[in-house]
Order: C-alpha cells, then structure tokens, then sequence
C-alpha cells in the first residue's frame, strides 16, 4: 500500500488529546456516609472483577484511536496492491456513423456502444485518464484527457449522430497522436466497423473495437436519389434511384413528386447487386421528389428507407450584346429558351451584375484584360488578347473540330464553308475547336481559370445560317454557363451503399468484450472511510451498553 | 449524478454515489441505541454526544456519497504552441522564446508543445531547443492535428488559452476544426513568424496543357520565384531527359519563362522544370513537373532480339499510320511512366531471360490495369521456348507457354543435374526444385525424367523414370542443401542412366553456383555426345566456374547460360526443355487460315496471302478466340481480353525468316496495321468528361458522362485503376453521386506523376475509359512564402484572440471562467476528525 497523500499524516497527531482525555481522572471528594456495609459488602466483588472490565477504558481509547486513524487514512489517500497496477490511458474512439443506428435486437448499435462506454468510464481508477474522440470527418475531440468521470459523461452527452457513412482513418490517426504524448496510452474503437472499403487497410490486427461483429443484419436501403438537369438541354431533367441489400429482396419504392404520387414500382434485389431505376421529365419549373421504399419487418436502418431531392428551377441566362445591332445573332439567341438579351453600344469595362455572357462583335472587345464575366467574340477584326490577326482566308470548308469537346457536340459544323475568315494565331493558352486547313477559326479558353470564345468570321457570311450547327453550339456554350446548383440538383443525405450494406470490415478477432468486472470500483479512500462509520457505530454501541468505559 | 442545487452563483453540486445515502438510515439507528443506552453520562452532556454522533455520521456517509463542488474559476493554462516545420525552419521558436521571457502569465500553467505533421509536449523551452523536428514531420504543417492535440492536453476546470507561434501556411488539414475550438471556449492567439531571410530560389509552378495532338506545338511556362535578383539556368527536361537550358536574369519576386515543344512519337509527356542558381538554401523546391497526355495516332512499341529486322514492320505500319518505336531486349520499359506512352507492346523472339520479375510484373499491370494491348509473335526465343512458361507475361497471353505433345514426336529423356552444396541453401535451392519440377510437369507421359543432386557426392534423387510418373513432385521436394562441389560424379551417373534409356532424344541440364573438384569433364561430355547425348549449362551466382561451364555446354552442343538472379532458373530450364524437346517449333510452308469473320481482319486480301514458313506450337486459354489457324489447325493468331487490355499471340513472326513471303504480300500492312488498333489501348469514345481538383493532399475525381442518345446513361459502375510515383497500382471504385457522375478522392502523399485509367462499365463490359495523369509536386513547405496573415487572423478572431498578443498584458484580463470540480469528501472528513476529537472530550471531560 502506498500513500498519494502523506502529509496528512500530520493529523494522526490529534490522537494526543484524545489519550489525554483518557489519562485525565475524576477528582475523589471525601463525603460522610453512615455506614460502610455496603461498601464491604461490595468490596470482594470489584476486586475479582474480569480483567475485561478493568480494561473497558483502554478498549474504549483503542477504539477511539482506531476511528481516528481511518478517517486521518483516508485523507491521506491510500493506493493499495490491486489499485497500484500502472495508470491507464485510453483512447476511445466513438463511432457515430449512419450504421450505428441499426438494431441489433432490442437496442441500436449507438445504444450498445453508449452503454459500454458509460461502463468503461464507471471503472476508470483515480490514476486512470480516458479521452474520447467521435469519428466524424474531420474528427472531433469530445474530451481531452481527464480522468474525471463527470466531464467524460458529459463529452457523450455531446456526441451527435450522423447520417452518413465516416471514415475511421484520420479519427484513428488523431487518436494515435494522442497516445503519443501519454505512456502505456491504448486506443479502442466503439464502432461496428461498417466503413469503406479503403479502411480495411486501418485495421491492424491490434485494432480493439468494443462492439458486436455482426455480418448477418438484414437491410433494405434506398443508396441514391439524386435528380439532374441534362447540360444539353437544361428543361429535360433525370432522376435516378437505387437499392441495395445484402440479402436478396422483394419490395416496393413510392415515389411521389411535390406531394402527389409519381410512381410505384417493383423492386427485386440481388444480394450485392444494387437495385436501379430512372425517371425522366421535362420543366423548367422547380420540383420535390420523395421515395419510399416499403420494407419488412426486421429491417435494420430505418434511415436509409426514406429519400428526397430537389430540382432547382431554371433560370434565365443574361446575355450582354456589346456592338452594332446584329439580326443573325439576335434571332438565334431569341431561338434559344431561358436566354434575356440587352445591348449596349461598346463593350464594357465591367458587365453588369447578373451577367451571364458579353458577346462582342466587329471591333468591340475587350481591351486591357478579359472581364470575369465569360465573352464570346464574333468576327473580331483586330489583334486583340484573344490572339493575332494575320490575314484573311476565303471560301474556306471547315475541316478540322476537337470532337471531344462538349462545346462543339451535336453541333456538325464539318464541311461548313466560310466565304471570308480572318487567319489568326490564337494567343496562348487557347484550345482550338474549329479549324480550317490547319488554321484556326474557333478558338479560346473554356475552363475554370478563364472563359473567353472567338469565332473568327461573320457566321452570316457563311452557310451557317442554314443549318442547325452554330446555333446549337452557341447553346452549348450558353449552357454551360449553368452551374450545378442554378441548374438545379439537390441530394438528399443518405447513408449510402457501404452503411447501407451494414457490411463490417474488421474481421472477428479484432472484437473484443470488456475485461474485467462490471461491478463499480472503489478507489481505496473510499473504503477505509467506510470501516471508519462500522467501526463508528461498533464503538457507539459498545459504549452505550457499557462495553467500553 | 445528482444536482443538488444547480448553478447558483454560477456554483453546483453533484454526488457522484448518492445510492449511499440509504447509510444515512444509521442515525435513527444511533438515536434508538442512544434511548437504551446506560453509559454513565448525564444530562446535556449525554444529548451533546448523541447529537455529535448523529452529525459525524452523517458528515461520513456524505463523503462516501462522493460529492463535488463545481465552481468557476478564472485559473488559466496557457497552451505555447511553436511551429516546428521546414517553412519557418527555427525561427517560431525562437519567437516563442523571446515571448515567453516577456510574457506576465499572471499564476497561468504554461505547457510547451511543438507540432508541424504531428505534435508533442515538452516540458519546457530547452527541451524543445534540444529536440530533433524530424519527429513530427517537419515537411508538413496541420493546424487542425496540432490544436486538436493542444485541445486535447489541457487540464479540466482550467481557463483555456493558446498561444501559437507560425507562419500560417498549412500543407494540409480540415480547416472545419476551427469551430470546434470555439465550442471548447479554446481562445487562441497567434504570432505570425516569418521564414528566415536567406536567398532563395525555386520553381513555384509549371503550367502546361493537359493533352496536345501529336506533332502540335504547345507551351510550357514556368514561375520561377527568388528573393535574390540575378542570373539563373533554367532546364526543361522531358521525360527525364534535358531538352532546352534558359539563362534567365531573374527579378525579385516571381519571374515567368516559357519553353515551347511539341509531342512527336511518345504519348505520355512528363515534362520538368528545374532551375540552378548560386544563391539557393533549399534544393527540394528547385524542380516541378507536369504531365502532358498527346494525343493522335496509335503508337506501339516494338522489343525485338534484332532491332534490324524490324524494320519491314515499321515501313508498313508507317504506311498505315502508325508510329512504331523499336528496342532491343534491353529496352523493355522497366517504369510505368515509360511504358504508359504506348497503346501496345509487342514482344518479338526476346526471350523471358532477358526481362527481369520487375519488368514482366510491369507488363501484366500495364495490360490488366491501364489497358494496354500486348502481342507476342512467333519465334525460336517465344512462348515456351523463350521460358515464358508460368510468367506474369504468360499470364496475359492467350495461349499457354507448355504445350501437347503429339505422339509422333520423339521421346525424350532428360537429366537434370543439380548442385546441392552448402552455398546453395536459401533462394538458390528452392528455385533449383521448383524449376526441376517445371521442367518435369512439360514433358509428355512418353517422356522421361531423372534428377541427381550433387554436392561432395552424388544422390540420384529421382532415377530415371516416365515424367508422369505422379511422385517425381515429390522425390524432387526432398533436396536439400549441404556440403562441397563435386560434379564429376553426377555427371557420370547421368551418363549412366541416359545411356540406358530408349528416349530418342536425351538431354542433361548440370546448373551450379560454385567451383567443383577436379574430373574428367571433357572425358564425359565427350562420352555423352558421342552417345547422343546433349549438355547444358547453368551458372548461378558470381562464384561458379563460368569457364568450365561455358566449355561443357560447347563441348556437349548444348546451350550456356548465367545468371546472378535465382528466380530466372525456372525460366531457364523451362526453356531448356522446350528446346530441348524440338517439337514446339514447327517448320514448313502453310497458309493461314482465318477460322471466321471479324472487323480487325476484315479487308486483308486472305485469298493471295502467301506462305508462311513456321509457327511455334502453342495452346489457346479456354477463354480465348482464335482466329487464324494453320493448315494443322494449330492456332495462329489467338486474342482475348485481360482485365482493362487485350492481348495477342501470333505463333509465326513477322520478319524475314518465317514471313518472308508475307513481306512482300499486300496485305501485309494492313493486316498488322488492324490488329495492332484492335489491341491498343482504348481511346476514350468521348462518353465522358474526367475533371480533377487538388486540395490539401487530395485529389477529387468527377467523372461526367453523357451519352448524345440516351442522355446520362444508366446501368453503368465506375472503377479508377491507379498508380503511385512508386509504381504501386490499386483500384478504386466510383461513386456515383448524380445521374451520369461519379466521384471518388484519393491522397496524393508522394511526389510525382499519378497515372490513372478510369472506366465506365456495363454488366463487367467496359463502355468507356480515359487516361489521366496529375503531377504533385514538393510540400508547401518549400514555397517560403510569408506569414498568412488572413488565415491566422480569421483563426484568432473565430475563438476570440488577437494577432500579435502584447505578452505582458494578454494573460492578465481574467474575462473567461471555467468550471472547476473539486472533490469535497476530504473536508467532510476532515469535519469528522474535528467533531470526533469534540465528541471524546465531552465524554472523558472529568465533572466537577
């Protein structure tokens, strides 16, 4: 046994009264009595009295003594043989991943793992130090190192749960941090193991996961609802759903559209082989999609059997004409649904907020540098940043297009024959779509960094005004100027296929039960003061009856 | 847990075992004992001391019910937190230092810890001057790992502060950790540090197109940064290899050069800018590179035992429009990055010997990882001949190295002489058993097989008997290795047993690592030849007698071979065998005969092809289509397809030995022309877009399809083959996310070039592929650029603390309060001893 505490050893020293409380006689007084019959009488009697009861005083003082030194030792904190294994430090990584809310049987995995946790914290000794980390991305630390039992219920209290699958790797890298700064410091992991694939290389044969493997839950779950806009012609929109289970199964999904029923279909599905199914539509209108999917009895996540998305609705793209008027490209963008057009005479600095594209054309372009606003440059007639202009060509066939560009898909601009075409030499950077013999006559950048387009000729001046070809590139180039979330899609929050296939990735030697009793432990203070209240109310009754003196 | 009275005055309590308040019971106990009692005492005496009792019991079970007193306490700890990264390279902590010795921390606890990948605590500054920062990474910097670690130390019921000494400029890192600082009340103060003013100069970016079209000129330009103006060389190498020097006179600051070059005859193009300066500290920021795919004609890449011979092939492919690159042996590709600038291989007569595991190994992941095609033609050093048998490359061909024998064929008899001595233990042995064992498992029931092993002695290990005989596996398994050298011997038995059998044909393979003892070599090589016996030789190691070895297999008309790595003997013997055998070359005129009709070999004139002169014996995988065949029916040209690539085998050649009738014939162009695009690697069919975004060591992959008919195509999975700097490939599925998207993220720790083949498939059959690459270059570290000062101020300004702390007066606001827990079961005990010590005196006080 070892003190933490030994200064308070200093109070043994109040034993020194209470001795000389013992040692302190009652002062005899002489009185007068009549007669000393009795007291002869009486005499032989106390003389052969047991030899307990002449040394009632003395038990009563060891008693007194005894309550002293209990209590004085439990100040001074002592750490017992069994107590004064070393200190330990955990570690413990809490999994609130989608998964953890699946039952198995009566309580959900999140349940099982609070209440283990709960269990490890009741055991945590004085000399022990726990902290907990949730496995969230990124993770979060809930409690540093404590060994206060309070704080570290109080950081449970505070964990939340997800909705969707988590990554263990980086929470287990932090916890690894942790230990590093902790001797003899170990890592555990409530979880069920249900992570991605590129986990499983986490899982080393030392990882501890406080937690019941189960390999055999049933679940059915919706993995993916998600509607899109097609970037080719944004009205047409497509939803997509899919089902997952690890068993096979039979069912149905609802679905419904703003509130009101869409479909109802059959679903059947293999073990492993996602479930799949398409929805196609046209609007321009906003809309709510809702599936259902209608499971058995026994099915493990709940969470995962409902979904919903949201289509964006369309806007209108703002297209900013800078130059003299232009018939031709008025009444293509006109043509085009969704577009506004305004102009103005020279092209601007600066383009008005809500401006989705500039389009100049003849010798109005930007001059000092290109404004963040996307531009498209028709026919310019001089060198500009866009590139040089060296000569003209004429009655030029267009010959050469990067067909690998969306911009110039479905638009069949082969063979087009230009009567007049300036011959340029694309500044650097640019990507040529269209080319003639080698010489460029559509050409620019069209990425993240920059988006400026120059048709280098006078489309009316070629037989492009009958065919479908430039009009649907200059869609092409107009639709791309919709980004994701103005186009319209939304997903909904969904566990996904890995929680939804409730799949562990750890194998069974990696689960391990809680060692040790799950009775609570009691630090050694504790009691040693409760043998000072036994021996309190033994030396209480001992004296009430006359035991003690 | 029990709140007796929560949050008064910014106090509670709670008792942690209330359960034990049931020992309260005991006092009505010490009333009760108290009402009989007959101790002497009287009075108010008598009620004093029950009334004690009564108290001291209750003061007792109040301990054991464990409570504590939560109240708020303004004590601080001050977290120190020194950046020990390359960017700042000691000057944080001398920052530190110079503030800690200002600093009035007002009675605050103050811990030292460092961090930049990871972090550690110290127990004060001398330790951590002393420390070494390679501990914890030093080319990173993670603010999100370090505050999560100093958020993790501070102790309960301490006010928490950090003080953090850095440039600001993380590598990596969720920056979403910051909120959480809030939420644990962690205020975080910042002194931004600057990087040590010492001259510089380093490569800051490379832009270049990500694809060109062959032959299309393209731009490459460089930022070169310097903090000290003056002259600089700056290199462009491609592929490794310097292609233009630049003198530069550079500015201080960033300074733009450009480099112009165009992609001929290789399609991947890893181009890298390095610069070379006087004044420069650090060399790891002095080179970046970038990836440039070219795109255009189909190129192929020709290994061929005689380069010369090639080049009927390369004039009719050329004619056809494609570029074809020839190498001897010794140019087979031994990195990704090189092989990867073909869209098919083709192996002309090299044989296995000539390629190392690594290289063969390099082949199979090129055809079923990135989908390159692979064609093996005919030859004397092919298939099986060539000791392919059970090698990665046999592995992706469609036919099988070993082969049928027919019965007409003579038998043969081999001998398989083996060195056992002590210095063959190890790798040397094992290989020696297993490619025994090879050898035995291709040769034909008719066949026979003896194996002696020899060391000071001679052990026949397997006498002579029919090579199906099952327990040959067996007997072979039981060598081990031990003592001297001594051929002579062995030889001799082999003679023996040899000279006995009735094989046509009879053979010995003798291979050793060491020097035997002196015998009659000469005497019984002649012996053996004169009796029909031919002699091969292996030299294993650099301590074999090569001399000797070369001259027994010269005397014995066999073949010599050496090599210094084990795990080329079974190739070796296998080889061996097949040749040895004579019945896997088959040499006389036929025509080809296409077995059906298929696009690849649709046009080839078939009608006026001439004769071939020879093929090679070999046997299609069940899995395999054969498409031409030989007047015999053996199979010709066979294909199939191996994992994301398809592969080929041509059993006769394509040079003027075996084909030298096609050379002239007008098909012949056109035929390898076709099947070479047939077998290259697939070329995007413009279904989908891949677009990839790099941050904080990750990248995000977005693949996009869109089909011009059916709109976003469904029904199809997505997978990543991906290969690291180092070679290393793994797969990676997709995620679809969207109708016609898919996404995944991967880490990029390594420096250099990621290769990566993405593919679309449907029910197993792949729809579209598209090859990309995505260059890392060196750590943020090495960029030297100065303090963040927005990060570091959003950082301090979110948790409520201040650039630039005034050490004297920071500590000493006192404005925050944390919640302090403290045990009270001391106090009650210590209660206890006082009303005891009462309690005795009131009983054993003398009366009057």
């Amino acid at each position: 046994m070892s003190l933490l505490f030994p200064a308070a050893l200093w109070l043994s020293l109040l034993g020194l009264p209470i001795i000389g409380f013992y040692l302190l006689k009652t002062r005899q007084r002489r009185r007068q009595v009549s007669t000393l019959l009795f007291w002869q009488q009486i005499k032989p009697k106390i003389e052969n009295s047991p030899l307990w009861r002449k040394l009632r005083r003395w038990l009563s003082l060891l008693l007194q003594l005894l309550i002293l030194m209990l209590v004085v030792l439990a100040i001074c904190r002592p750490a017992f043989d069994w107590e004064k294994r070393a200190a330990q430090r955990t570690v413990a990584v809490f999994d609130p991943s989608a998964s953890m809310q699946a039952a198995d049987g009566k309580a959900t995995r999140w349940q099982t793992a609070r209440t283990r946790l709960d269990e490890a914290i009741a055991r945590l000794r004085v000399q022990d130090e726990m902290a907990i980390l949730s496995a969230e991305n990124p993770p979060r630390i809930l409690s540093g190192w404590t060994s206060s039992k309070r704080t570290l219920r109080e950081a449970i209290t505070g964990a939340g749960e997800l909705r969707t699958g988590t990554d263990p790797r980086a929470a287990l890298d932090l916890a690894r941090e942790l230990t590093v700064v902790r001797e003899n410091a170990r890592i555990e992991v409530y979880s069920d193991s249900v992570w991605p694939e590129v986990a499983r290389d986490a899982v080393k044969p030392d990882l501890i996961l406080r937690g019941d493997r189960n390999d055999k839950a049933v679940n059915a779950g919706i993995t993916l609802l998600a509607v899109r806009r097609s970037p080719v012609s944004p009205g047409d929109w497509q939803l997509d759903a899919e089902v997952v289970s690890p068993v096979a199964f039979a069912g149905t999904l609802e679905m419904r559209r703003d509130g009101m029923p869409m479909d109802r279909v059959e679903v059947k599905c293999e073990p492993g082989q996602p479930w799949k199914k398409s929805w196609r539509g046209s609007t321009e209108f906003g809309s709510t999609f809702a599936a259902t999917l209608q499971v058995s009895a026994g099915d493990a996540l709940p969470s995962d059997n409902q979904a919903s998305c949201e289509l964006a609705p369309l806007r209108p793209l703002r297209v900013l004409l800078a130059g003299p008027p232009d018939p031709y490209m008025e009444a293509l963008l006109e043509s085009i649904p969704l577009v506004q057009t305004s102009r103005v005479l020279m092209f601007p600095l600066k383009a008005p907020d809500g401006t989705d594209l500039i389009i100049g054309s003849g010798s109005h372009g930007p001059e000092e540098r290109f404004p963040s606003t996307p531009v498209l440059l028709v026919n310019p007639t001089t060198s500009g940043l866009w590139g040089k202009l060296e000569g003209s060509l004429k009655d030029t066939p267009v010959t050469d297009l990067d067909k690998k560009s969306t911009l110039v898909s479905h638009a069949n601009l082969g063979s087009v024959v230009i009567e007049e075409s300036g011959q340029w030499k694309p500044a650097p950077g640019a990507k040529v779509l269209a080319a003639s013999l080698g010489n460029p006559l559509i050409f620019g950048q069209w990425d993240e960094r920059a988006k400026w387009m120059v048709i280098g000729f006078d489309p009316a001046k070629s037989d492009l005004p009958l065919r479908t070809a430039f009009p649907i590139f200059v869609s092409n180039l107009l639709q791309s100027l919709r980004d994701e979330s103005g186009g319209g899609k939304a997903m909904a929050v969904l566990p996904g296929r890995v929680e939804s296939e409730l799949h562990p990735v750890a194998p069974a030697e990696n689960f391990q039960s809680m060692q040790g009793s799950s009775l609570p432990v009691f630090p050694g203070w504790w009691l040693v003061l409760l043998a000072g209240v036994v021996v309190l109310m033994l030396e209480w009754f001992f004296y009430s009856r006359r035991l003690t003196d | 847990m029990v709140f007796l009275q929560p949050e008064v005055d910014g106090l509670s309590f709670e008792i942690l075992r209330p359960a034990w308040l049931f020992l309260l019971l005991l006092v009505p106990l010490v009333w009760w004992v108290h009402a009989r009692s007959i101790a002497p005492l009287r009075g108010r005496r008598r009620l004093a001391t029950v009334i004690i009792r009564s108290v001291l019991i209750v003061l007792l079970v109040f301990a054991l019910s464990e409570p504590r007193w939560v109240r708020p306490s303004d004590r601080e700890e001050v977290i120190l937190l020194v950046d020990e990264s390359r960017s700042v390279d000691g000057k944080a902590v001398e920052a530190a230092e110079k503030f800690a010795r200002e600093a009035n921390f007002a009675g605050a606890d103050v811990v030292w810890m460092g961090f930049a990948g990871g972090g550690r605590i110290f127990r004060g500054i001398e330790e951590l001057k002393k420390a070494d920062p390679a501990d914890v990474r030093p080319a990173e910097t993670r603010f999100d790992t370090a505050l999560s670690l100093a958020a993790a130390n501070f102790r309960p019921g301490r006010v928490k502060s950090v003080v953090l000494f850095s440039d600001g400029v993380a590598t990596g890192g969720d920056e979403k950790q910051f909120s959480l600082l809030k939420e644990q009340a962690i205020r975080v103060h910042a002194v931004p540090v600057a990087p040590p003013d010492r001259p510089e100069v380093l490569v800051r970016e490379v832009n270049a197109p990500a694809s060109v079209r062959t032959n299309e000129p393209m731009q490459i330009t460089a930022t070169v940064q310097t903090n000290r103006p003056g002259p600089v060389d700056v290199d462009l190498y491609r592929n490794g290899v310097r292609i233009a020097t630049r003198k530069v006179d550079l500015k201080n600051g960033p300074n733009e050069v450009r480099f112009e070059d165009r992609a001929d005859r290789e399609k991947l193009l890893l181009y890298e800018v390095g610069v070379r300066s006087t004044q420069d500290s650090i060399a790891e920021n002095n080179q970046l590179g970038a990836a440039v795919i070219s795109e255009g004609a189909a190129k192929v890449l020709l290994v061929t035992d005689r380069p010369e011979s090639a080049r009927y092939l390369e004039w009719a492919l050329r004619q056809e429009g494609i570029e074809l690159s020839v190498r001897p042996g010794q140019g087979m590709p031994s990195q990704m990055s090189d092989i990867q600038n073909f869209d098919t291989l083709v192996i002309d007569n090299v044989p296995a010997s000539d390629l190392s595991r690594q290289q063969m190994d390099l082949l199979h992941s090129y055809v079923r990882d990135f989908g390159g095609g692979l064609l093996m033609l005919g030859g004397d050093q092919a298939y099986g001949l060539g000791g392919y048998y059970r090698t990665p490359v046999e592995e992706v061909l469609p036919v099988s190295c070993d082969f049928q024998r027919e019965e007409e064929v003579p038998s043969l008899a081999l001998a398989l002489v083996i060195d056992r001595s002590g210095s063959m233990q190890g790798e040397k042995i094992e290989m020696a058993k297993a490619a025994a064992r090879a050898s035995a498992e291709l040769l034909g029931p008719k066949d026979y097989v003896s194996v002696i092993a020899f060391d000071s002695g001679c052990y026949p290990v397997v006498p002579l008997q029919s090579a199906g005989n099952s327990s040959v596996a067996t007997q072979i398994a039981s060598i081990e290795a031990a003592g001297g050298t001594n051929m002579a011997p062995a030889m001799e038995e082999a003679l023996r047993q040899l000279s006995g059998s009735s094989a046509k044909l009879k053979h010995v393979i003798l291979l050793t690592d060491g020097i035997s003892e002196q015998g009659p070599f000469y005497e019984l090589t002649n012996q053996m030849s004169q009796t029909g016996i031919t002699v091969s030789t292996v030299a294993v190691g650099d301590g074999s007698d090569t001399e000797l070895l070369s001259q027994i297999a010269q005397w014995g008309g066999g073949r010599y071979y050496e090599t210094n790595d084990p795990s080329t003997v079974p190739q070796i013997f296998t080889k061996e065998t097949m040749t040895a055998s004579k019945s896997a070359i088959q040499e006389f005129p036929f025509l080809a005969k296409p077995v059906r009709a298929v696009d690849f070999l649709e046009g080839v004139p078939w009608s006026d092809s001439p004769f071939l002169l020879g093929y090679v014996r070999t046997k299609p995988k069940p899995t395999s289509e054969t498409w031409l065949v030989t007047e015999r029916g053996d199979p010709l040209l066979t294909t199939w397809r191996y994992g994301l690539g398809t592969t080929a085998a041509f059993t006769s050649d394509a040079r003027n030995r075996w084909a030298v009738e096609w050379l002239r014939w007008n098909g012949f162009g056109k035929f390898w022309a076709q099947l070479l695009r047939r077998l290259s690697r697939p070329e995007s069919l413009g279904l989908s877009e891949v677009a990839i975004k790099e941050k904080d060591g990750t990248l995000h992959v977005t693949v996009d399809a869109l089909d011009p008919v059916e709109g976003f195509p469904s029904g199809l999975t997505g997978s990543i083959r991906l290969a690291d700097p180092d070679g290393k490939a793994r797969e990676l599925p997709l995620e679809k996310t969207l109708p016609g998207r898919w996404e995944t993220s991967f880490a990029t720790p390594l420096k250099g070039i990621y290769s990566a083949q993405m593919l679309l498939a449907r029910d197993g059959q792949p729809v579209d592929s598209r090859f990309f690459t995505y260059s890392r270059g060196y750590s943020k570290e090495f960029l030297f650029d100065p303090p963040d000062r927005e990060f570091l101020s959003s950082l301090t300004s979110e948790t409520g603390g201040v650039i630039d702390p005034d050490p004297k007066t920071v500590f000493t606001r006192k404005d925050r309060r944390a919640s302090l827990e403290e045990e009270l079961w001391p106090l009650l005990a210590l209660l206890v001893l006082a009303g005891f010590v009462l309690d005795v005196a009131i009983r054993r006080w003398p009366e009057r």
